[in-house]
């Protein structure tokens, strides 16, 4: 049944070569001419991958993010992957959204950034290693940053927009999205609306995964005005609800999520001067998360979980020649989770799993690049940011006292970071870089404040330390990369240092909290651990309307004694066979994980085998007068293999063999 | 002839209660705190005329009576003026009967023979719940003003105070062990302190505080099954009462499971008392 529908589905791709469409350029799925991407500028370097795969809109955000050099996902469900850069978690790594910092309101971490955008209103994903991507915050891992789309001023004051619907058979998933935009010389706006739905899903073998299914509704306004031609006003609202969120590997799904994000920003062009551009906005975003159990049969008792999170801030980006960048930047974040069950005749059980409680950071950083002789470059980023964390007093700080800790005292830190990466471009098409850098982070909440937070990895419940120092890490990365003919490829090889590593270990002699849980840990810091691998990016151009993009990624991370780190994925290899013969064009991907053996026993991580997948996308453009339907269909999983991959929560597998399609409708 | 056999029973349990009150009189004062002045957040739970020493006891409460560890002030009256006795020598010591015969419970008693402003203070501990018939307060007087003795009784209803804050057992040598909880009053998340009062009834004899033993406290709740960390077991401060702190992680109901050692021998861990956290 299963092999006579992939027959069909290549049936259909082989007709639509029969059929002689006038293609277009602007293609579902677009090539990216090497031309297009300069070789000395690393940043479109990085976006080699997203390029390649972002104009696919059956993929999610997390899919593209999922294929870019160095990011990996932890998945906890069908919903909500939370990116990793190498291995370094949310806690280590930022990610922002048109440069805002939003935290997630879920101690669980169901609720990562990326989800708030929906590919449809993606512009574009940048990602930075390490401290180069410290310009925003400060960090040890790096920087996601995600851009919005916002509409074009032009002159025409017509509408236009999109409308995709897709369907995909695997948790019978459906996609809608309208978004419209139109503008005059002064005025612009874009709207946009995305409908999701899907039910439990099918992993590999026809096992159903009980707990899968989601809902949500996610909705983008963006406004703009402007009064003169070097100033932009713009003022951007993005909405995100959730519902009966499925989260298999948890013990608990989520009840609804909702997101509020706005924004007002204030672009001055500056001209005849140094500078260049000045960039000030102002934004505010709440998040409500409610975890609950009502749709789980075995939970000994009812519970709910929910979670606030609210961040203000601002930031002012000047920008000049030699990539000059100046940044001032400052946010106030509330977080707080409470728990409470419901006992047959008796009181609530109510505990502040994470005590309410403040962050405040005040940031200045600045970069620029420097230019030599023999095409030598040299480019400085350095940040220092001001911390204070607190808690409020109330309960959850009552809670802390048992502990003979008194968390409403601040803790307050002075964190720097700076960067330097040097480059030498040898003849036109060969570069290599080395960089060298020092970052930090700050303990985040969870670390400091949590309160018998219950870890489903490793069956433990968490307790913060308030007194643990910010991590510290001492990197070098080599890039080399060259372009030639009809072959481009890079290398990077990093080396991180960290020191005061912050590291769980058990508290003997106290107990858990959660039903069910093997006891207490919480976090100290450890000399140091060590985080190396590499990445490697091939594009090859086979033959005129052949090409093959391949990625490698590794990281091998370590305790000063050895012990491997947790959560570090293992070698992975994703490449892409594309094929455009003219008048469509298919797709063939291939991914490999390779066996993980390198696991951290103490935290429950398991050895997770090999695994291939493969998948094949077939997608094809209409033109109807002065618009276009876009039409993909694909087959993801292929034979239908039952595989999970390393950073995958639980014993829960990945999506079996599935079948899509997408229409998008351009007009 | 039945009511006259009850009087007996009550006259001499009013008289063991005095004589095993007055034993105490080497124990620090300072254990019944000093008595609450305001009046009006007393309330009055009803008088009797002690008989012969020309005198009656009207007794307040801060709240109606329960199970477990109850604070009691009396107010003596000269019954011929009514004009406030502050000079005598005092005691009360409840008992019950539940149709099985009549049970003497603990009590605490000041041997200070004046008044603390206006009140008497003492403490009943009643190990169950029952009605005015069930329960009695019997009180012994030695009127300084006049140098009367007397006694009386008043009928008290005892109502059930849940969670459990009061446990009582027997041991394999037939004593009986009564252990009620004194603070928290009103728990909350957090540093609780903890007192409890311990008393033993040997065969033959009336309660006594029970001074040497060593007390190990260990918070769960039930319904989870987890504790909670960095309890101080309570040590004796005096007159019986031993003081600690109990720690609560979150609200609900929780157990404090109680173990008693003598001279590093088990009494034993059976004893615990609940607590509602809201």
């Amino acid at each position: 049944m299963s092999r006579s529908l992939i027959l069909l589905l290549l049936g259909f791709v082989l007709q639509q070569k029969l059929w002689s469409q006038k293609t277009l350029k602007d293609t579902a799925i677009k090539i990216v001419n090497l031309e297009e991407v300069s070789i000395i500028n690393e940043k479109d370097d990085k976006n080699q991958a997203f390029n390649f795969y972002r104009n696919n809109k059956l993929a999610t955000t997390e899919d593209i993010l999922s294929r870019m050099q160095g990011v990996n996902l932890i998945k906890r469900g069908a919903y909500g992957l939370e990116p990793t850069l190498r291995n370094y978690g949310s806690g280590q790594s930022n990610l922002t959204i048109d440069g805002m910092r939003i935290y997630g309101a879920c101690t669980d971490k169901m609720d990562p950034v990326s989800i708030y955008v929906e590919p449809g209103n993606l512009n574009s994903i940048q990602v930075s290693h390490g401290a180069a991507g410290a310009l925003e915050g400060s960090t040890i891992g790096g920087q996601i940053s995600l851009k919005l789309k916002e509409p074009d001023f032009n002159c025409h004051n017509k509408i236009s927009g999109q409308v995709a619907q897709s369907y995909m058979t695997v948790n019978n998933g459906y996609n809608s999205s309208l978004a419209l935009q139109q503008s005059n010389k002064k005025f612009a706006y874009r709207i946009s609306g995305t409908f999701r739905k899907a039910d439990n899903y099918y992993a590999g073998n026809q096992l159903l995964i009980n707990n899968s299914g989601f809902q949500k509704t996610n909705t983008n306004v963006v406004l703009m005005y402007k009064p003169r031609e070097t100033q932009v006003l713009k003022f951007d609202f993005l909405g995100d609800w959730g519902k009966n969120i499925g989260f298999p590997a948890l013990l608990m799904d989520v009840g609804f999520a909702k997101a509020q994000i706005f924004s007002f920003t204030h672009q001055l062009d500056i001209k005849n001067s140094y500078f260049i551009k000045n960039e000030l906005k102002v934004y505010y975003n709440t998040i409500t998360h409610q975890m609950d159990d009502t749709h789980r049969s075995n939970s000994p008792m009812h519970m709910d979980m929910p979670g606030w999170s609210k961040t203000m801030g601002f930031y002012n980006d000047l920008r000049g020649k030699n990539n000059f960048k100046l940044r001032l930047d400052y946010h106030h974040a509330y977080t707080r989770a409470d728990m409470t069950m419901y006992p047959v005749n008796e009181p609530d059980m109510y505990m502040q799993t994470l005590p309410e409680n403040n962050l405040n950071d005040l940031g200045l950083a600045a970069s620029r690049s420097f230019s030599f002789k023999r095409k030598q470059n040299l480019n400085v980023n350095a940040r220092l940011d001001v911390y204070s964390q607190s808690a409020a007093s109330g309960i959850g700080s009552q809670q802390w006292k048992v502990y003979n800790t008194d968390i409403t005292q601040a803790k307050n830190d002075v964190l720097k970071n700076v960067n330097l990466a040097y480059s030498k471009q040898f003849k036109e098409n060969t570069l290599l870089q080395l960089s060298t850098g020092y970052g930090e982070r700050i303990p985040t909440s969870n670390e400091r404040y949590g309160y018998y937070l219950f870890n489903r990895q490793d069956q433990y419940d968490y307790i913060g330390n308030l007194n643990l120092k910010p991590e510290q890490s001492y990197q070098l990365e080599l890039l080399f990369k060259q372009e030639l003919k009809k072959v481009s490829y890079s290398v990077n090889v990093f080396y991180h240092h960290i020191e005061n590593y912050i590291y769980a270990y058990r508290m003997i002699g106290y107990s858990q909290m959660t039903i069910g849980a093997l006891g207490l840990k919480t976090y100290r810091n450890i000399n140091y651990a060590i985080s190396k691998g590499f990445e490697a990016n091939v594009k090859i151009q086979l033959l005129e309307k052949l090409s093959y993009i391949g990625t490698v990624k590794y990281v091998n991370a370590q305790t000063y004694t050895g012990i491997p780190l947790p959560l570090v994925p293992p070698l992975k290899l994703q490449e892409a066979l594309r094929f455009n013969p003219g008048l469509f064009l298919f797709q063939f991907e291939h991914d490999y994980g390779m066996k993980q053996s390198r696991v951290n026993i103490d935290y429950g991580d398991r050895i997770t085998s090999s695994f291939h997948l493969y998948n094949i996308r077939a997608s094809k453009n209409f033109r109807i007068k002065s618009t276009v339907l876009q039409a993909s269909l694909a087959c993801e999983n292929i034979f239908d293999n039952s595989y999970r991959e390393h950073l995958d929560i639980g014993t829960v597998p990945r999506f079996g063999r599935n079948f899509s399609i997408n229409l998008n409708f351009i007009f | 002839m039945l009511k006259l056999l009850l009087n007996l029973i009550l006259i001499s349990s009013t008289l063991g209660a005095f004589s095993s009150c007055k034993k105490k009189s080497s124990t620090p004062e300072d254990i019944i705190e000093t008595p609450v002045t305001n009046e009006s957040t007393l309330i009055k739970i009803g008088e009797t005329y002690l008989l012969g020493a020309k005198a009656k006891a009207v007794i307040y409460a801060n709240k109606a009576f329960e199970t477990g560890y109850n604070e009691v002030y009396v107010s003596l009256l000269d019954s011929l003026d009514g004009s406030k006795l502050n000079n005598c020598h005092f005691s009360l010591s409840p008992s019950s009967n539940d149709g099985s015969g009549n049970q003497n419970l603990p009590c605490e008693n000041s041997n200070d023979s004046l008044a603390v402003n206006g009140y008497f203070a003492s403490a009943a501990i009643f190990t169950k719940a029952g009605a005015a018939s069930q329960c009695f307060l019997n009180f012994s007087i030695h009127n300084h003003k006049n140098n009367l003795y007397g006694s009386g009784s008043l009928g008290v209803a005892v109502l059930a105070q849940t969670p459990i804050k009061v446990t009582s057992l027997s041991t394999t040598d037939n004593s009986t062990f009564v252990i009620a909880l004194i603070s928290p009053a009103t728990p909350k998340v957090g540093i609780n302190d903890f007192e409890i009062v311990l008393q033993k009834k040997s065969p033959g004899s009336n309660f006594a505080a029970v001074e040497d033993y060593k007390i190990e406290i260990d918070p769960v709740m039930p319904s989870m099954g987890h504790g909670s960390p960095n309890n101080v077991n309570p040590t004796h401060r005096g007159k019986g009462h031993y003081s600690g702190k109990v720690n609560f992680t979150m609200t609900g109901l929780w157990r404090v499971n109680l173990k008693l050692t003598h001279n590093d021998s088990l009494i034993t861990s059976a004893p615990f008392i609940e607590l509602s956290i809201k």
